[in-house]
């Protein structure tokens, strides 16, 4: 991961990872979580994707928290996206077996 | 010594750690812990250090975690496909609910009624409004008998709701009759539930709820003063009332035909110990624990604010702690809630219930008819149409057809929108396979069907409630985990 240290100027927080660690699908899932204390804005650029992290009104949380559990939600993130990637055809199968000889599979 | 000559030790089994995941998802249980499942709701509970390891194989895992994670279905060898099957035939009883559609149907006999609960969700009418304008006609019940006829299921619930629903006690005969020849002649199979504040029964209504098998189902909020003051009545009778029907129930009927679910208020928070007490006084066995919900009237009087999910937690902690220690000490009591939900989790079973469905319940396993003869998707989709949000009217059985009111796009629109299974945050939750979509509920507080669950406080009682279980099941002692074992319905 790229750390440029988190700027907290006016509960706002800038958060860089490098994408070949992250996908923004991964970064998109990870904000997702912390869309009730802050908005966000991504823009990804040759190796780096950025965060930039702005905290809502009467926010419980800090733009400083937000960017700490943020990256601990990345790691879960890109957990589940090995599992997505490992259980493809296992998923593919286990609902090929629930829907055999059934009217809905011919 | 016998059977250790006869049974080799387990040093001699050894387990296979060259294993493949299924698919499974994860969620934080506390600081330390997650919980995992895998499609079909298996679960367990690792450190975090475990789950890093179990996907990305970074450190060996012991072989008793090896041992359950391929006994619970998490992994598996890579090459046997009876996992991959047994899985495929759990999925396949968890969703068999969709064959029965639509299994529960809901009959608003009249909007009239003797109360005038603080928190009623409807348009209630008074004892003295003309009953020609507020109650189910006989012609219009006969549409909506021809209506629930004509859904698939096998198995048909009629539920009679109100405003107090036994002050059109001659429509709830006429459907019962009628559908009793309907079901003779069609090899249905049919159940009744009267839900009932029960101040209008009386000997004629027992005999006919006993020779058919009717069900009752009640509200008791709690000791004298707190239902009453919940559910005020002319001449502040309510409880007396309530106790003396409950009684009157069963002794005539018997036990298992009645059973009363409370409603939390702001001010039944506190009395957790109360309500329950008084559900043991009257020889309950069973008791729901509901929060306020956010629908109808409820939110226009402004009852919604007065406490959050956060505090309706709490209150759902210390009752569930406090029914737990009336079991051991002997006194059987479930709590319904946690009961639907620990089927979920140790079961293959679903029992249908409809908010916690996904697909949705609501018009799926549930439809609701007003006395006017409008079709609701839900009770909740009728109670927000009386503050003029109308979304979720599917039709009215006077005007449409069954294939024009299941038809309805907006509601099939919304189904399609709200699957869990596709929705954020939902996709990844470890608990979706006990959870549900609420669209009526989301449409309600964030006006979206799908909701951001972040936000939702659908998602946050569930999750605590899960959370909460999981963990009981996970860190009590055995006799409290034997308990809630016996809660799940095999
Ligand atoms: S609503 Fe909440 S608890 Fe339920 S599946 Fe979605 S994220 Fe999980």
């Amino acid at each position: 991961m790229i750390e440029i240290p988190s700027i907290d100027l006016n509960n706002k927080a800038l958060l860089v990872v490098s994408n070949t660690t992250y996908t923004m699908q991964n970064v998109e899932s990870a904000s997702y979580r912390f869309t009730g204390f802050a908005s966000f804005n991504f823009l990804e650029k040759d190796t780096e994707i950025k965060i930039e992290i702005e905290c809502l009104p009467n926010s419980d949380l800090t733009a400083n928290d937000i960017y700490h559990l943020l990256k601990n939600q990345l790691l879960s993130e890109s957990l589940r996206q090995k599992i997505a990637d490992q259980t493809e055809t296992e998923r593919n199968l286990i609902l090929a077996y629930a829907f055999s000889n059934t009217a809905l599979v011919k | 010594m016998a059977l250790m000559k006869r049974f080799k030790s387990s040093d001699n089994f050894p387990v296979n750690s060259e294993y493949k995941l299924l698919p499974i998802r994860f969620t934080e249980l506390d600081n330390e812990r997650v919980v995992i499942t895998n499609m079909v709701g298996e679960h367990i509970v690792v450190s975090q250090d475990s789950l890093n390891s179990l996907i990305t194989r970074s450190k060996p895992l012991d072989d008793s975690l090896l041992a359950e994670l391929y006994s619970k279905h998490i992994i598996y060898d890579g090459v046997s496909q009876l996992p991959l099957k047994l899985s495929g035939l759990k999925y396949r009883t968890k969703i068999a609910r969709l064959k029965n559609f639509t299994a529960l149907h809901m009959v608003v006999t009249t909007l009239r009624c003797d109360y005038t609960c603080h928190y009623c969700q409807v348009s209630r009418q008074n004892l003295s409004s003309d009953n020609s304008q507020f109650d189910m006609t006989v012609e219009t019940a006969d549409k909506v008998l021809n209506l629930i006829f004509k859904s698939p299921a096998k198995a048909l619930k009629i539920e009679f709701q109100g405003g107090e629903s036994l002050l059109n006690f001659d429509v709830i005969k006429h459907i019962v009759l009628n559908a009793e020849i309907r079901a003779e002649t069609e090899g249905r199979n049919m159940q009744y539930v009267i839900a009932t504040n029960l101040s209008p029964l009386n000997d004629e209504i027992l005999e006919f709820c006993k020779l058919y098998r009717i069900y009752i189902s009640t509200s008791l909020d709690g000791p004298f003063k707190l239902h009453n003051r919940n559910r005020p009545r002319p001449g502040n009778n309510g409880h007396q009332l309530t106790v003396a029907a409950i009684d009157k129930v069963k002794s005539h009927i018997g036990i298992d035909h009645i059973s009363a679910l409370m409603t939390t208020s702001g001010r039944s928070l506190d009395f957790s110990k109360e309500i329950i007490d008084e559900y043991i006084k009257n020889g309950l066995h069973a008791i729901f624990l509901r929060p306020l919900s956010p629908y109808g009237f409820a939110v226009t009087k402004g009852h919604i604010n007065r406490y959050d999910t956060e505090k309706w937690l709490d209150f759902f902690k210390e009752s569930l702690s406090y029914i737990i220690e009336v079991n051991k000490q002997g006194y059987p009591l479930i709590e319904q809630y946690s009961s639907l939900i620990l089927t979920k989790i140790l079961t293959a079973r679903d029992l249908g219930y409809v908010d916690l469905q996904s697909p949705a319940g609501a018009m799926i396993s549930g439809i609701i008819y007003n006395y006017d003869g409008d079709v609701y998707a839900s009770d909740e989709a009728r109670m927000q149409a009386e503050i003029g949000h109308t979304e979720f009217r599917l039709g009215n059985v006077n005007e449409n057809t069954y294939e024009e009111i299941i038809g309805n796009e907006f509601m099939l629109d919304s189904i399609e929108k709200s699957f869990a299974i596709s929705s954020p945050q939902c996709t990844d939750c470890a608990f979706l396979p006990y959870c549900g979509s609420d669209p009526v509920y989301h449409l309600a507080t964030q006006n979206d069907v799908v909701g951001n669950k972040q936000l939702s406080g659908f998602c946050k009682k569930n999750i605590g409630i899960f959370k909460l279980l999981i963990t009981l099941l996970e860190d009590s002692d055995l006799h409290t985990k034997r308990i809630l074992k016996s809660w799940a319905r095999y």
